[in-house]
Parts: structure tokens; sequence; C-alpha cells
């Protein structure tokens, strides 16, 4: 901890805290217990302090668990619940550049900001998509095959292009 | 070594894929919200998959640095299509200061005017704090893709080797050397030459230049008189380093100094300034003979002296059972540097001195060195033992003086020239043959 830079460590408090303000944001929608907010707690830790172990898709998917638990709807919160998550994910992604003692610099800091508002605000389409179709009424019944089978494909390609090449050779 | 996926586009592989199915399983649109994001950073990171190996290129190698001296250190990266951040992780090494600290530092490649070529990895400054040979610690390069989906490394590397020259002290000594038997150089001689240094005034006689005549002299004794000047010359100085052993512990340049530092920087001094002074130095290291080198003069004797003096590492490498020989030539002036705690520097020194050669002993040993007691061993009987040691030293430094060879502790520039003046004197004074 001691060779973290200024940097190194102001973006593992993002890592840490931005998962607990992303679940913070469904308060209005219930309270989270204790155990889930121990549970974020310690993933959000555990993965600030190892940006590339699996704490990362534990508090990722664990937050937004409690949002699928909690929340039927579409708040206009969840947009920004979605950049927070993004904001943590694109942290950890700049520290796991290298070890602890790199010290990420501003040039990297700004090419990654900017990425970082662009990618946050590919959630606004989708909320907005998302809100007409639930103003619409019940979806027709091909709708949710269709998008099921649209993202086991995407997940499939995903899947291939990641270790598919390296599975073959 | 081959890209590979980084936790990152795993970790967002994950998300991108779960969250969207959880939401149609569960019916909850807000986590296609949530997922949206990573999802749009995930297409671009695997869109950008690497397709050529970057190669780590040659580094700066650096040689004939100074302690104290930073110097920076690079490598070039070839196959920098697909990268768009390197980082570079220098192990640390000892006695050798890092900017940045740690010795990691990262940086973007520049890809403002398309494929950048080769690119040079971040610098590294590094700063021997001690002389000697320093391999600087293992690095590690790594790249990573544009998006930071995919990571190439961290490759190692060999740690770059640095020689590393003890510090030029600026030592001056305004005291001539006791015998100076060469042609020409800047020592005064006893006897009368060509040199600018007034040695008598004489009776003209055929030959003397006219611009010598002493027209006062002349005038008052009505007969033309000559001034005569002493020859300069210059004079052969073996250096004789003791490498025997190393007593107290270094601190680097600006820290507190062992025996071997002292020894090691005093005769860099030493050697500076007289082949500054155009004479002819030669080295005797005893414990390592293969370091040793034959008399020379100039600026390229003063390079091998350096670099013999930073290969030193403390040890006996002497033929066992054989007296220590410095191979003195006959007319050099002999200075023996040394902590004085080995009875066989003290002996040959004492037996050169007999020869007939001038000899100075400097005391090398530093007033803070001490010995570090071993784990097991009562702290208490290693300084009662090193003080046993020390009173033996003194024992021997008199024994020295007793001898007729004179000894002085290196104190840093001039604390050479009372010793060097007396010698001088006692050299020019006459002397008695039974």
């Amino acid at each position: 901890m001691r060779r973290w830079g200024a940097s190194a460590r102001a973006l593992r408090g993002v890592v840490a805290l931005a998962p607990l303000l992303a679940l913070a944001l469904t308060l209005p929608a219930g309270t989270p217990p204790v155990w889930v907010w121990g549970g974020a707690t310690a993933c959000s830790v555990w993965w600030a302090v190892r940006p590339e172990g699996p704490g990362g898709v534990l508090s990722l998917v664990g937050v937004a668990g409690w949002w699928a638990w909690v929340e039927p709807g579409l708040p206009v919160t969840v947009v920004p619940a979605a950049a927070l998550l993004l904001a943590a994910h694109v942290s950890a992604l700049i520290l796991g550049y290298g070890p602890p003692e790199l010290r990420p610099g501003r040039a990297v800091l700004a090419l990654w900001g900017r990425r970082a508002a662009l990618l946050a605000a590919a959630a606004v389409p989708v909320w907005w998509v998302g809100t007409l179709v639930l103003d619409a009424g019940a979806a027709p019944g091909w709708v949710w095959p269709l998008a099921g089978a649209l993202v086991a494909g995407a997940g499939l390609l995903a899947a291939y292009l990641t270790v598919g090449e390296r599975i073959v050779g | 070594m081959t890209w590979q996926p980084t936790a990152a586009l795993a970790r967002g592989v994950v998300v991108a894929g779960v969250l969207p199915a959880l939401a149609l399983a569960v019916a909850r649109p807000a986590l296609l919200v949530l997922a949206a994001p990573v999802v749009a950073w995930v297409v671009p990171a695997l869109l950008h998959r690497p397709r050529v190996e970057p190669r780590v290129g040659s580094s700066t190698r650096g040689s004939g640095v100074r302690e104290g001296q930073a110097v920076r250190t690079t490598a070039d990266l070839a196959g920098t299509t697909d990268v768009e951040h390197v980082v570079r992780s220098t192990e640390p090494a000892a006695y050798v200061a890092m900017d940045p600290p740690w010795g990691t530092v990262g940086a973007l490649v520049d890809r403002s005017g398309g494929d950048p070529g080769p690119v040079s990895l971040p610098e590294v400054v590094v700063r021997p704090d001690r002389w000697g040979q320093v391999r600087l610690g293992e690095e590690q390069v790594c790249a990573d893709s544009v998006w930071g989906g995919f990571r190439w490394g961290p490759q190692p590397r060999w740690g770059t080797d640095l020689r590393v020259l003890p510090r030029a002290e600026a030592y001056r000594s305004r005291a001539g050397l006791p015998s100076p038997s060469g042609l020409v150089g800047v020592h005064r001689s006893s006897r009368l030459g060509s040199g600018v240094e007034l040695g008598d005034v004489r009776e003209f006689a055929p030959g003397d230049r006219l611009r010598r005549i002493h027209w006062p002299v002349s005038s008052r004794s009505g007969r033309l008189h000559v001034t005569a000047a002493l020859a300069e010359q210059d004079a052969g100085v073996l250096l004789v380093v003791d490498a025997f052993a190393d007593h107290g512990e270094s601190g680097g340049v600006e820290g507190a100094d062992s025996s071997l530092d002292l020894t090691v920087r005093a005769a860099a001094a030493l050697a500076a300034h007289h082949l500054r002074g155009g004479d002819r130095v030669a080295l005797r290291v005893l414990g390592r003979p293969g370091l040793s080198l034959p008399g020379g003069g100039g600026r390229r004797t003063l390079r091998r002296v350096e670099v013999a003096l930073s290969s030193i590492t403390p040890g006996d490498a002497e033929p066992p059972g054989v007296p220590l020989r410095l191979g003195a030539p006959a007319g050099s002036f002999v200075v023996v540097l040394s902590a004085l705690l080995d009875d066989r520097v003290a002996a040959v020194a004492a037996a050169t001195q007999r020869r007939g050669l001038p000899v100075l002993v400097v005391d090398c040993l530093p007033p803070t060195a001490a010995p570090v007691a071993p784990s097991g061993v009562d702290p208490r009987m290693v300084e009662a033992a090193w003080r046993l040691r020390l009173l033996d030293r003194e024992r021997v430094l008199s024994a020295l003086e007793g001898a007729g060879c004179p000894t002085a502790a290196w104190r840093g520039p001039g604390s050479l020239d009372g010793v060097l003046s007396a010698l001088g004197r006692r050299a020019r004074a006459p002397r008695v043959r039974a």
C-alpha cells in the first residue's frame, strides 16, 4: 500500500466506492439488508486491492443482482448506477496495466476518462428504449425469444473471439 | 510470448453475457441498462484483437558511469501496430536509486501519426550510489492493446550491466613527490636543469644563453654571471590498494564509507592527480593480482586505473605461501592504501621502505567502521574482539613509523600534503652512506 501513488489510490477508491454507490441508488426501491451491504463492501474492497482478481465479477454481478431483486421497473437512477459500475470497471482496467507500484499518468487517465464518458452514454438510449417499451404495455410473444437468441449469439461470438482461437491452436 | 485476454476483458464478457441473460430470464430491464456500458466496451476491445507481436529491441548500456551520476536506461519496442500502452518495471538493485522510485513506469504509445513503428520504452533514471560492477535488476515489459482487451507480456529482460567508476574527488596537492626521476614533468628536481625555479647564480661559461645573464650580480662583481634553474621531472607512482577485506558498512556515495570505499576513492583521486601532472602511475591490487596494471601515463592510463578499481571485490587471490611482492620499479614512489588490518600489508610496506624506495602508507579505515555481529554470536564479544584488533593496528602503525615509513589518514583532498612535504624535505637532505 505504501507503494501506491496518488493516482493509483484515487483509482482504487473509485473501484471500492462506485459499486457501493450504485447499490445505494436502489434505496428508493428498498433498503438492502446488512448482509448485502457487507457482501458488496467485501467484494469491492477485494476488487480494489486486487483489480485483476475475481472480486470484480462478484461485485458487478452482485450489485446488478440486487437491482434485479428490488427493482422491476426502469427508474432514471439506473443510468447513473450503470455509469458507476462502468467507472469501477475502467478504473480496475487501468490499475491492471501493471504492478501495484505503477502510477498511471495524466494522459492515460484523460484517455480513459473520455472513453468512459462515451461508454456511459450508451446506457441512456437503452434506458430510453426500455422506457418506451414498458410504456407501450406487454411485449409480443416473439420479442423475448428473439432477444435471448441475440444475447446468446453475441455471447458465443465474444467467447470465440476471446478464447476460441487459443482452444483451436 | 503471445497476446492474452486481460482480466478486464474476461470480467467484461461475463458481465455482458450474464446480465442480459438474467434480464431476459427474470424480466428485469434494469439489468440491460446496467450492462449496456460494459457491452459497449467489450465490442471495441474484441474488435481490436492484436495480430502483431511486439519485440523488445536493444537497450542502452551504460559504461563509465560515475557513482552518484544519474543515467537514463531505455529500450526499443518493435511491432507496436496494435499496442496502446506499455509498462516497464525494473527490479530494485543494491546501491541503485531509481526514478520513479519503484522502477515501474508506463506510457501511452503515440499513435497520432499512424503506425508508430518501433517506439522507445519509458525511461527509468537510475543512479548507482557505489562504485563497482552493477547489474540492474531484471526488467519486465508488457503491452496492452487498444481498448485494453489483450495483453502481451510481462516479458522478462536481463538487467542492464553498468560499470560504475569511483567518484572523481577534486584532489589537489601542492607538495612535490620525493623521488622525481624522469625526463620532464612538474616536480621540482634536486638537480639543476632547464626549469623555471631559481636554483643558483654562477659565473658565465661558454654555451650559456645570453638571456640567462643576471645583470645585478654581474655589475656588482664585474664578471658575467648567469642564473641556473632546477630541473623539472616526472615521477613514477605505484598505487598499492589493499583489497583483502572490506571493513564497515557502505552507505553509498552520500552515506557512510567502508574501508574499501575510502581506499578505492583515494586511489582514484591520487591516480587522477598524478596522471594530470604528467607522472607515470602503476597499480597493484593486493588480493586481486589480476587487476594490477603496469606503469603508464595519460588519460588512457587513468581510464584503465579507474576501470580496474571499479572491478575490485574484496578477497584474497594471492598465491598461498608466497610473500607479497609489489614489483615496484626503481625510483618510484609507493603509496600503500590500506585499512592496515592485515599484517602482510604492513610487512610489505616496511620491506619496500628498506629497499630504499619512498613509501607512504595511507590509512583508509573509517573511524566509524565496526563489524556486525553474526546471528548467534554475542555482540559484546564481537565488540571486544574488534577493540583488540584496533589495539593491534595501533601497534602496527607505530612500528611503521619506527621503520621510517610515514602514515597519514585519508580524509579527502589535501590530506596528504603535510606528509608529502616532509617526505620531499627528507629526500633532498644530504645522505651519509656507511
